[in-house]
């Protein structure tokens, strides 16, 4: 009986040098702060995804165009920005010739997300401020920009 | 006089044993004592997490037939203030914590033969940890815009308690000297936190983030005797 609970003993101590092995690290996920946004029509009478071609997008004294696809899309990830409470992006329509701006104003709250991933900011929608020159209305369905969270926060209803 | 005579048993023993021979009692008795033990598992897990050191021992004694009660004592400490520039962890930590664990073990290990103080055994824990913890410095990344965002927490104090099921066992290696393993399922109960951090290791408990935590001892222990039964 002994030697039984001497050879378990043994087979712990294996175990034992597996141990680091238990704990698989968690994976983090990046650009967890961005708008998630959809393009309707604002002339059907249920809501239906719209795809808008050439659509090239740039933020409102940004480093860069966030979008620039000669492909159609009907969806957009807008980031906000962490230095100021709106953020505003320019929708230039129509190869360009119909421009609409969209502003985002937020708050922000530091969030803990993991020993591994560190911080990130969770945003809350407060309002969107928008020109009428294809973007018809906006609506805010999911006011929380969480992380890890994939849902639609925002409605754009084009003419 | 007892107590002379209790510390003087205690030292023959321990010198005995240490020399590899028979202590002044024989196989057919049977022992009684106060198991004390050092954890292994601690120092293994420094050999694969550089950043976390840790310390446990533990002390056991038989309170009634099959039934002993367990104290288990501890210090974990945690630092990763360089893995920030080398854009291993998107923050720098350190924390330093103490730990104890009381509670009860119950050997349900049937041994016939006399003198063995071999266990397999089932146990429950109350664990408390109280510690302090910071973090210098963390950055928020912000790929398009640019302007990544920096800041710090302060350190402070907090603490977290949790209740751990444990299975084991221990089988004796030479006279007087033990070593056995036990695997625990450790759940949190309640963490007094109210900062935005959260630790990243809770001494005693393992990760912080995790309400539920999966263990594992590997002890060595040694019992000093008080008390010897003869068999009839």
């Amino acid at each position: 009986m002994r030697i039984c609970l001497f050879f378990c003993c043994i087979v712990g101590f294996m175990g034992l040098l597996t141990l680091p092995g238990c704990n698989p690290e968690s994976i983090c996920l990046s650009s967890q702060h961005a708008v998630q946004t959809g393009f309707y029509s604002s002339y059907a009478t249920t809501d239906k995804d719209t795809l808008v071609e050439k659509l090239w997008v740039r933020g409102v004294g940004g480093p860069d165009t966030l979008i620039n696809d000669t492909t159609s899309v009907s969806k957009l990830f807008l980031p906000l920005s962490f230095e100021t409470d709106t953020t505003a992006f320019v929708f230039p329509f129509v190869d360009g010739k119909l421009v609409d701006t969209v502003r985002f104003v937020t708050d922000k709250e530091l969030i803990f997300v993991s020993g591994e991933c560190g911080y990130y900011f969770k945003f809350h929608i407060r309002e969107v401020l928008h020109t009428k020159i294809v973007v018809d209305s906006v609506a805010i369905l999911n006011p929380i920009v969480d992380y890890n969270e994939n849902r639609e926060n925002v409605k754009f209803y084009l003419r | 006089m007892k107590i002379e005579r209790t510390l003087n048993f205690i030292f023959v023993s321990l010198l005995l044993s240490l020399m590899g021979m028979q202590p002044i009692w024989s196989q057919s008795e049977k022992i009684n004592g106060v198991a004390v033990g050092f954890d292994l598992s601690r120092l293994v897990v420094k050999g694969f997490e550089p950043e976390r050191t840790a310390l446990e021992v533990s002390a056991r004694v038989l309170v009634k037939p099959k039934w002993f009660a367990v104290a288990e004592a501890g210090y974990e400490n945690v630092d990763f203030d360089n893995l920030r520039s080398s854009e291993e962890k998107s923050y720098d930590y350190a924390s330093n914590g103490s730990y104890l664990r009381v509670g009860v073990d119950y050997d349900f290990f049937k041994v016939e033969e006399f003198g063995n103080n071999d266990n397999v055994y089932v146990g429950l824990r109350y664990g408390f940890c109280l510690m302090e913890h910071e973090a210098p410095g963390y950055t928020v990344e912000n790929d398009f815009w640019g302007a990544s965002q920096e800041g710090s927490i302060a350190p402070y104090t907090l603490n977290v308690h949790w209740a751990e099921f444990v299975f084991g066992l221990r089988t004796e290696l030479f006279r007087n000297f033990y070593m056995g393993w036990s695997a625990r399922l450790k759940v949190k109960v309640v963490e007094n936190n109210d900062e935005v951090l959260s630790p990243f290791v809770v001494g005693g408990y393992g990760k912080g983030d995790n309400q539920l935590n999966l263990g594992f001892t590997y002890s060595l222990a040694y019992e000093i005797p008080y008390h010897r039964k003869r068999k009839k």
